[in-house]
């Protein structure tokens, strides 16, 4: 259920469409770190106590006895923002790797320490040592999007229009049936019986405090 | 189980003409989100029937203009009383528990426990239950009650059914899980004989223990391997919207400093929204450096945790120091707190943030990232 937060409202700032901030979760901000830190290479050691995971194969009397537990997740912490400090910008990888999120300007301190770094551009440069290897590459990432692809679905911008149950405050998206525009059904459950309860919105029901509807069909 | 699609009054096919219709029971959309935006004016109003509650949004959402975001926090922080977040978890755990026990009344014959121990009162049974998490418990009552409702339809035992019987309910769910959609959905099949694997381990009913471990049932639960398709796992934020968050601690006034640190404390530790929730206030120390503490329980220790960030982050602010300035705010008021975040007068509890509070935290987002 926590899986999918969905008010995320990147609306507002830079570059993102509605749909794309509706890709992040309230479980973002647990795996945000830990993914910088693997495109990092930080120890593994690391990441799993960043991460408050186990070591596999490691036996829990390891981390018992070292009376430490905050120690590596504070050395990965550290390799993270070094790196930032040294203009690295990490990417936000989609579907496993197979993509990454293409984010916008990514606006830096405006100190004489930063300066302001497009991501998907100054990765090559910005990246040093061994991080320009491990970072994964977005040269596909705009190119190709699969509609059969449930990520990549949700990053192409839905302009409407929405039927909303308005018992339930549950918005979906419409789709139309006829040619002409004359009917219209639920794009989740095309085939499903409308009460009068539902309406139809040419504005994203989001901003009038609906939630939207979960299902593939309708994000 | 399959439903019947019936047919209803208010079916339209031109949703134009819905306004003609005689409509059913109005609900408020508030029940579901206290907030009302309306997006021409960007303004967000409270539910006017919660004029006692702490929560005065009167923030207005837009471009250049005053963003206030008031989840009830401050009010919290003078509150004299202050009930313990692990209490209250007790308490649910016992009501939770006494609900096992009425609900495992109809297989009382069938269990090698309770058949055996006539006499047992309630509370010795209890403590069957009481080893486990209160979600835990809660999560697995609607698979075992969809199990009670199936077997009371067709006259089975619940707590004895024969192999062909519980295949039956197997396909059925398969079926469902498969077929129906919307609210109506079946829960999954896997889910369903989790819950009913639960019940008769607790309860030893040996028979049911005997159908979920036959072949042909293990089958079942393995049935969906061969369709499953790249899950749907949450996308990392991206650098700049963590420097933004960091950025609007400087600029955001004090009531919110604790709202947007937490989010921070959230992303730097590698916190879940429970673990960072469950923090033990006491706990918490600053050495202008690092910022440390202990969560007394998360999701994968019932023991508890500690975690260790960096309080300098990303954009030079120094969040750590504003968080830990929040957190002495709080213990002062009550040195016992075990937890951040309140809602009128109570812990944010994990289940009603889907309904306000955690819309708060990323309206927190939207407005302070806009700045």
């Amino acid at each position: 259920m926590l899986s999918h937060l969905t008010l995320f409202g990147g609306v507002w700032y830079a570059g993102l469409t509605p749909d794309m901030a509706c890709t992040f979760t309230l479980h973002s901000l647990k795996c945000t770190v830990l993914a910088w830190a693997l495109q990092l290479q930080v120890d593994a050691a690391d990441r799993a106590s960043q991460g408050h995971h186990k070591q596999p194969g490691v036996s829990g009397c390891v981390q018992k006895y070292g009376r430490d537990d905050v120690v590596g997740q504070l050395r990965c912490q550290s390799s993270v923002l070094d790196a930032i400090e040294q203009n690295w910008a990490p990417k936000i990888p989609l579907e496993r790797g197979i993509r990454a999120l293409q984010t916008p300007v990514s606006v830096r301190p405006s100190g004489s320490k930063y300066a302001v770094v497009e991501d998907s551009e100054t990765e090559s440069e910005s990246s040093q040592g061994e991080s320009s290897s491990v970072v994964t590459s977005d040269g596909e990432q705009s190119s190709e999007c699969d509609d059969v692809d449930v990520v990549a679905s949700e990053l192409v911008e839905f302009e409407g229009p929405w039927i909303v149950n308005t018992v339930s405050g549950v918005g979906h998206r419409a789709l139309s049936v006829d040619e002409d525009d004359s009917n219209w059904c639920l794009a989740c459950r095309p085939g499903s019986v409308m009460h009068a309860g539902y309406e139809m919105r040419f504005d994203n029901p989001w901003f009038d405090g609906f939630r939207l509807c979960r299902h593939r069909g309708c994000c | 189980m399959k439903r019947t699609v019936r047919s209803s009054p208010y079916q339209v096919a031109d949703l134009q003409s819905v306004a003609s219709v005689p409509r059913p029971i109005y609900r408020k959309v508030v029940f579901i989100n206290p907030f009302q935006v309306s997006r021409q004016g960007l303004e967000v109003v409270a539910p006017s029937s919660g004029a006692a509650a702490p929560v005065s949004a009167t923030f207005v959402v837009g471009r250049g203009v005053r963003r206030h975001v008031n989840v009830g926090l401050a009010k919290e922080i003078g509150s004299p009383t202050c009930r313990l977040l692990r209490e209250r978890e007790e308490e649910e755990r016992e009501q939770l528990a006494d609900l096992w026990i009425s609900l495992s009344a109809s297989v009382a014959t069938d269990s090698d426990i309770l058949s055996n121990l006539p006499s047992a009162g309630k509370e010795q049974l209890k403590k069957l239950f009481l080893d486990r998490a209160p979600a835990t418990l809660r999560k697995h009552v609607s698979g075992w009650r969809l199990w009670l409702a199936f077997c009371a339809a067709h006259g089975w035992q619940p707590g004895a059914p024969s192999l062909q019987e519980f295949l039956d309910f197997v396909t059925s769910l398969h079926e469902g899980s498969r077929g129906d959609r919307g609210s109506h959905r079946a829960i999954s099949m896997q889910n369903v004989v989790s819950s009913l694997s639960f019940a008769a381990h607790k309860l030893q009913l040996t028979k049911l223990l005997h159908c979920l471990e036959s072949p042909l049932i293990q089958v079942w639960r393995r049935s969906g391997k061969w369709s499953i398709q790249l899950g749907r796992e949450a996308v990392p934020l991206p650098l700049n919207i963590v420097q933004r968050l960091e950025e609007a601690l400087s600029t955001a006034p004090a009531e919110e400093h604790l709202l947007i640190s937490v989010i921070l404390l959230m992303v730097w530790a590698s916190l879940r929204w429970s673990d960072a929730q469950r923090l033990r206030l006491s706990s918490v120390t600053f050495d202008g450096q690092h910022l440390k503490g202990f969560c007394w329980r998360t999701k994968s220790s019932a023991k508890g945790m500690t975690f260790g960030c960096c309080a300098g982050g990303c954009a030079g602010v120094g969040w750590g120091a504003i968080f830990f300035a929040e957190v002495e705010k709080l213990r002062s008021a009550c040195p016992t707190r075990d937890y951040l975040l309140a809602h009128n007068g109570k812990p944010l509890s994990y289940i009603y943030s889907y309904a306000f509070p955690l819309d708060a935290v990323w309206w927190c987002m939207v407005c302070w990232l806009d700045s």
